[in-house]
């Protein structure tokens, strides 16, 4: 059998608030093809975060172990970039030093660090803006520039938290179909969490709903290619199926 | 080019009307007898005498005295106020030891200190250089402190989900999130360091600014006295605008949390 990219292993995480124990994540078992984007899906502060931080190697389970490639996870490392909620992009440095921010980390040479530069800057279309601070830019352009930035650590999984969430309508699903095309074309392995089902159905190719707190894996609906080939996909009869099965197992919650 | 030097003078026209109102009003105290012309001298006369001590020397040379003091202890107590500060922020053991001294100094005013700084030190450059040095170090302890102590996590943990080492980590991160706020520290510490040499020199000092005002006290030379306070005014001034200008232009980012 073919080494799975990812697996999450009978996860459980409990934080503690105030002297009790509160269980967020019980038993969430799951794995991630190569290539393959999976979304999870759940009630707001269901522990979705919670999940792909412990991907992230940013907090340590309660219980249970993530593999990346077959190696247990215990830190966060480059191969696994993760696009934050409110992106985090550094304040102090232009979007230029942002992007290169991560490959001087990985110790990349400053000529083919020029090289990756551009090409990411031109693949999210926002060479214009390479020179401008964070402050200085729309919504739009710091996600696009947020995703440039982990895009450019070519990560072995691409980890991602609500990335759009904070975009209007047009933005959002510009950016979702740009971010769909380049993941495809990559074959980029992702991960993330969304709570809106059209985000999900146009990104994922498994939808993962957790249920309410503690999050337990309540359902994966997978999204047919076929389906997803169909360029009106996002106004499709199929898409207002899927829409319906997911949005009815939400409601139960 | 002139409609923007139009325009920054048209700014600052209503600051400008006010000053000279004041010397107007000034000067009108005078001519209708409300003052006593013996306790203050008309602004034509403070005039004078600003142009007679330049061209004397020593006058500049006070000048010099008080701002050299004022960079030494300033830089004392920002070396002394950024290593407790930064070792404060990452040990508990050494946050322990030193918490109950700087709780119980900082609220002595460094002038209740004079006494001692003289007889320790004598008269001269060094009592003036340790009250500046002693006064800076709150400001400059308490905001690069705070600034370690609170530096957004989600930019470490973003860092660290890039690969960032340690290195990269100080200066790339760590060091930029702390600065706007170690620059306040030290905008603050450079005021209180202006004010603090003044007042000491005013007793454990022979040159200075306020050397010179007390001993133009004793002259009865208001014209003097009034001088150096507007020079004091004036230096003061300079040098937060300067640290101001700094701010702006290296700094204009605000690091959220």
């Amino acid at each position: 059998m073919a080494l799975k990219k990812l697996v999450i292993s009978n996860v459980s995480k409990n934080f503690e608030a105030e002297g009790l124990e509160k269980e967020v994540l019980d038993g969430i078992t799951l794995s991630v093809e190569e290539g393959e984007s999976v979304c999870l899906i759940g009630p707001n502060a269901c522990g979705k975060s919670t999940l792909l931080q412990i991907v992230a190697g940013l907090i340590e389970p309660t219980k249970g172990k993530i593999l990346h490639n077959g190696e247990l996870v215990d830190e966060p490392h480059c191969s696994r970039t993760i696009i934050f909620q409110d992106l985090n992009l550094f304040p102090w440095k232009t979007i230029s030093e942002n992007i290169e921010f991560g490959l001087r980390a990985k110790g990349v040479e400053e000529a083919s660090r020029g090289i990756t530069l551009e090409k990411y800057l031109n693949l999210l279309k926002i060479q214009e803006f390479a020179n401008y601070y964070p402050n200085q830019l729309s919504g739009g352009t710091k996600q696009k520039s947020a995703i440039a930035r982990a895009l450019a650590m070519e990560p072995d999984i691409l980890l991602m938290d609500e990335p759009f969430s904070s975009l209007d309508m047009q933005t959002r699903e510009f950016l979702q179909e740009e971010l769909q095309k380049i993941v495809r074309e990559k074959n980029q392995t992702t991960l993330f969490v969304s709570h809106s089902i059209d985000e999900a159905l146009i990104l994922a190719d498994r939808i993962v709903v957790l249920s309410n707190s503690p999050a337990r894996i309540k359902s994966v609906v997978k999204v047919l290619r076929k389906h997803k080939e169909n360029p009106d996909f996002r106004h499709s009869e199929d898409f207002l199926r899927y829409r319906k099965h997911i949005s009815k197992l939400l409601k139960e919650e | 080019m002139e409609s923007n030097l139009l325009k920054s003078l048209g700014r600052h026209v209503a600051g400008i009307a006010s000053i000279i109102l004041g010397i107007t009003a000034w000067q009108a105290l005078l001519s209708f007898g409300l003052v006593n012309a013996n306790f203050l001298p008309t602004p034509l006369d403070v005039f004078k005498s600003l142009v007679e001590l330049i061209q004397d020397g020593t006058f500049i040379g006070d000048i010099f005295s008080s701002i050299t003091r004022v960079f030494l202890g300033f830089l004392g107590g920002a070396i002394i106020g950024l290593i407790i500060a930064a070792l404060n922020a990452y040990s508990g053991i050494s946050t322990r030891i030193t918490t109950p001294w700087i709780e119980i100094i900082r609220p002595i005013p460094p002038l209740a200190w004079i006494p001692i700084a003289i007889l320790f030190f004598g008269l001269g450059d060094k009592p003036a250089i340790f009250l500046v040095s002693l006064g800076s170090f709150f400001p400059i302890y308490t905001n690069t402190y705070q600034a370690i102590k609170n530096i957004p996590d989600k930019y470490l943990h973003t860092a660290k989900v890039l690969g960032a080492n340690t290195k990269l980590l100080l200066l790339d991160i760590i060091i930029p999130s702390i600065l706007p706020r170690v620059i306040t520290g030290l905008k603050i510490g450079l005021g209180i360091s202006w004010m603090i040499v003044i007042t000491a020199e005013l007793v454990g000092a022979t040159s200075g600014l306020g050397y010179f005002i007390e001993l133009n006290r004793l002259l009865l030379r208001v014209d003097n006295v009034i001088v150096g306070m507007l020079v004091i005014g004036a230096i003061g001034y300079a040098m937060n605008t300067l640290i101001s200008f700094v701010e702006k232009r290296f700094f204009h980012y605000q690091v959220a949390v």
